[in-house]
């Protein structure tokens, strides 16, 4: 064990806010040099990243700190612990966070808070990723919103104060009547799926988010796509600690199943009448965190672990083919890159989901047999599937007006290491765990 | 027995007169001498005086009794909150009257004595004293028109305090009973009689804190009036009514009556607390909106005080926080809108404020966490405060819900500015930059933030 080991855990938590100081500290105008430390910054956490998991490797009961406060006869507590659950999304924040650094240059001086935004973000993200208890997690992803509002109202679009208004309203009524359940004992039909609002609202899952379509229209084409992903991230986590403290029953698994079936044929339906170059990454996105946030529910570690490995691979999928759907508006390597949503065996989302196919059959079907819910949801996402498949692919074929053409090579290379980490991310997942 | 606190409140006098004499004679002097930094001197002087001395004397003595805890606790926020006022007030250079001094010393010195005393004769001398005085300096404070509308809203809320402490004390003398609140028993009188007096010390206290339905002059004061005499009045004017609404809460403790009577009171509260919530989101003046958001926090605050509790916290350490809350959030929020000198006055409407925070985002920052603090949107300590309240009363489903919707209220009035500061694009051909606000205000704004991430509720 070195020196620095029982450090490192808090050294990674609290880079992003020692990165956000640098860059507060260089003028707004000298974007290049905000560029360059924030590279420098995401750089060193992903060192640090990797450095805190070796050191978890050794030795995992070194990265459960807490951060004290002792003060007269008062002690105060926060907990930080790095387990089994939260290492991924550790390591996906951050790779998030080096993805968006290298692939975002900001070309105009907006405020320091733009240029500060993704590392506070993930600051939120890492000290909420820490808790075990949801009564102090989501305080800090609720308060953490207050950030996308300002980026989202500081933009040019339309209608960005009305995507505020209802988007704020909506989480902070989701949030506060989970925490205000939370607090008080009581059994109601629904508190399960209540608890879980806050999760599902972030995840922009259509039945909880009114506010979906209106999020992904008024959204900043090039910072979007780190604030959908944070949204993401906070929702996905909010769902994984709602999961470990609930009983999990068959009824609950039913009712999620059909909440997010509902809401990715709701997605498969908008998406053919929205032919919106810049809405289809977010479709797919929506579409697979749905199952994905279905999957979770399932009993079982095997489930956790395909449900994780799909909602990442979405993510990486995500960052890359809306950072290119924006740039190239339609051109064949908008077709390239939305092929890794396709689900096609091998390729992008297609590594993780085969998986969750076989599982799905060896663990569910072959156990409890076809039984008609099953059948239902089953042919329910495949047509959903196939309806925003055809759909996307029909459509990215009369996108040909490319107003921002991307160089060919770059273009090939980032398609190339997609596909790579989309195959990285389920043996990673799987090596240790052997989930299938 | 001569204790600190009478020391305090002897310093406070004498500065008030003190005070009272040099601005006297200030105003016979040339017009260099009425810039008055010698007075000033006093009186700041008199205050860091008497909160050395009440700091000194809470950390030198500890005490079980809750009430004796909370009167200390209640003195040294009482001369925070004075001082508070005061450097608001210096912000507003057209608003300084002469004599603010000595009204500011002199009702200080009335309040801490009122939340010291046990005889229930001095408080109702001390409770209409402060209020006359205070309604004194908001109606020379206030510049416009609505000088008028303040003192005769005041007079009949002072008019009503009166009334209900004469009623009370009738009751008492009827039924014989000491009028000291410690020694009064009301098991041996009637029902009749012990719900009558309950009932008329909760209204006394309500009416002192402004607290619906007597909530229109403090309202009024905020609108129109000097924005740091309405800090102090709705501070001072909670900590001294919550003070009254826990002898109502011993009284109760000392009768037959059965706990039920205790729910209510919480009810009456959370209702009161409702409507200033209700009220905020039909507001399009950004003074009227902002003044009820404020006025809130002076029921949730006595809510706090009486039915809240923390698992995690030991009570003094809770009793603090929720005194802390009351004076951070609402100097947040009245310190930020002094210093938006553009848009602070009465007739402004939201819409005045569109863009405001795109070019002074320092300002409407603190603003804002102020908002949210007091709207108890999660991850600000004003959550934790609100969230205090629902544990201890989960049995009462009416209750719980309230709080919850004064936070979905609160988020939907905190979202509508923040469209406004954030999402709009300013009417004004030039932009208008303000001065940062000082330091102590941004440390104020992210203490309340950060006071949020520390969970004081299990």
């Amino acid at each position: 064990m070195s020196a620095f080991d029982p450090y490192i855990f808090h050294i990674l938590v609290f880079s992003p806010i020692i990165a956000s100081i640098f860059l507060m500290l260089i003028p707004v105008s000298d974007t290049g040099s905000k560029i360059a430390i924030s590279r420098f910054f995401s750089v060193l956490i992903l060192f640090i990243l990797i450095e805190t998991i070796i050191a978890y490797m050794k030795d995992s009961s070194i990265l459960e700190n807490k951060l004290s406060i002792h003060l007269f006869n008062l002690n105060i507590q926060v907990n930080l612990a790095l387990n089994k659950y939260n290492v991924y999304m550790y390591t996906v924040t951050t790779v998030v966070l080096l993805f968006n650094t290298i692939s975002y240059a900001i070309e105009d001086a907006k405020t320091n808070i733009h240029h500060v935004s993704p590392f506070i973000l993930t600051f939120f993200l890492f000290i909420s990723y820490g808790q075990y208890d949801l009564r102090i997690a989501l305080p800090i992803l609720s308060i953490a919103n207050f950030l996308l509002y300002f980026l989202i109202g500081f933009n040019n679009e339309i209608r960005r104060g009305s995507t505020i208004f209802h988007m704020g309203i909506f989480i902070f009524f989701c949030d506060a009547l989970a925490l205000v359940l939370l607090q008080i004992p009581i059994s109601l039909a629904y508190k399960n799926i209540i608890l879980l609002s806050p999760g599902l609202t972030r995840m922009l899952i259509p039945m909880f988010a009114p506010f979906m379509k209106k999020f992904i229209l008024n959204i900043d084409n090039k910072e979007g796509t780190f604030l959908t992903i944070f949204l993401q991230l906070s929702g996905w986590f909010i769902l994984l600690l709602v999961k470990n403290s609930l009983s999990i029953s068959t009824e609950l698994i039913e009712t999620i199943s059909t909440i997010s079936l509902i809401g990715a044929i709701y997605i498969a339906t908008i998406a053919t009448t929205d032919l919106r170059a810049k809405c289809f990454p977010h479709y797919f996105l929506i579409f697979y965190s749905s199952l994905a946030a279905c999957i979770l529910f399932f009993s079982g570690s095997d489930f956790y672990y395909s449900s994780l490995s799909l909602f990442i691979t979405n993510i990486i999928c995500f960052f890359g083919t809306a950072r290119f759907s924006y740039d190239s508006h339609g051109t064949p390597t908008l077709t390239w890159f939305m092929a890794l949503f396709l689900g096609l065996p091998g390729l992008g989302i297609g590594t993780s989901l085969w998986v969750l196919i076989y599982q799905f059959y060896s663990l569910v079907i072959l156990r409890d047999g076809w039984t008609n819910f099953w059948i239902t949801t089953t042919i329910g996402w495949v047509i959903a599937l196939l309806l925003i498949s055809a759909v996307i692919i029909l459509s990215t074929k009369q996108h040909k007006e490319a107003t921002e053409k991307v160089p060919k090579d770059f273009a090939l290379i980032s398609f190339l290491c997609l596909s790579l980490m989309s195959w990285l991310i389920p043996v990673a997942l799987f090596y240790k765990h052997k989930g299938f | 027995m001569f204790t600190a606190t009478d020391l305090s409140i002897l310093i406070l006098i004498v500065a008030s007169i003190l005070v009272l004499v040099l601005d006297a004679i200030g105003n016979q002097q040339s017009k260099a001498l009425l810039e008055k930094p010698h007075i000033g001197l006093v009186a700041f002087g008199a205050l860091y005086i008497a909160l050395t001395i009440e700091i000194l004397e809470s950390l030198s003595t500890t005490t079980s009794d809750q009430i004796l805890f909370n009167s200390k606790i209640g003195n040294i926020f009482l001369v925070v909150n004075s001082l508070i006022a005061l450097s608001i007030m210096r912000n507003i250079a057209h608003q300084k009257p002469s004599g603010s001094y000595f009204l500011i010393l002199s009702s200080l010195a009335i309040s801490m004595f009122s939340i010291s005393t046990d005889s229930l004769i001095f408080k109702f001398i001390a409770s209409t004293g402060w209020m006359t005085l205070l309604t004194t300096l908001a109606v020379i404070s206030t510049p416009g028109g609505k000088k008028a509308e303040i003192g005769l809203k005041f007079s009949f809320s002072a008019l009503l305090l009166i009334i209900q402490f004469i009623l009370l004390l009738s009751f008492l003398y009827y039924e014989n009973l000491p009028l000291n609140i410690s020694d009064i028993n009301l098991t041996k009188t009637a029902e009749l009689s012990q719900n009558l007096i309950t009932i008329f010390i909760i209204l006394s206290g309500m009416s002192l804190a402004g607290i619906p339905p007597f909530h229109s002059g403090f309202i009024d004061c905020f609108d129109g009036g000097n924005i740091g005499v309405a800090f102090l009045l709705l501070s001072n004017a909670s900590i001294q009514g919550c003070s009254l609404l826990m002898d109502s809460k011993n009284l109760l403790n000392n009768s037959s009556l059965s706990t039920d009577k205790f729910n209510t009171l919480g009810l009456i509260l959370v209702l009161g607390f409702i409507l200033l919530w209700a009220r905020a989101l039909d507001q399009s003046k950004i003074r009227r909106t902002t003044a009820y958001i404020a006025a809130s926090i002076s029921p949730l605050f006595s809510m706090t005080l009486l039915f809240g509790s923390s698992i995690l916290l030991p009570k003094p350490i809770f009793i603090i926080a929720t005194y802390a809350f009351i004076t951070l959030s609402l100097s947040a929020l009245f310190s930020s809108l002094s210093h938006m000198t553009t848009i602070n006055q009465p007739w402004q409407t939201w819409e005045e404020l569109s863009g405001f925070g795109r070019m002074n985002p320092w300002q409407t920052l603190v603003f804002l966490v102020g908002l949210s603090s007091i709207a108890g949107i999660p991850g600000t300590f004003g959550y934790f405060i609100k969230l205090s309240l629902i544990a201890p009363m989960q049995e009462n489903f009416l209750f719980s819900s309230a709080i919850f919707l004064s936070i979905a209220i609160g988020a939907a009035c905190l979202m509508r500015v923040f469209v406004f500061v954030f999402a709009k694009h300013s009417h004004l051909e030039q932009s208008i930059n303000l001065p940062k606000p000082s330091f102590w205000l941004i440390a104020v704004s992210f203490i309340l933030v950060g006071l949020g991430f520390f969970p004081f509720v299990s």
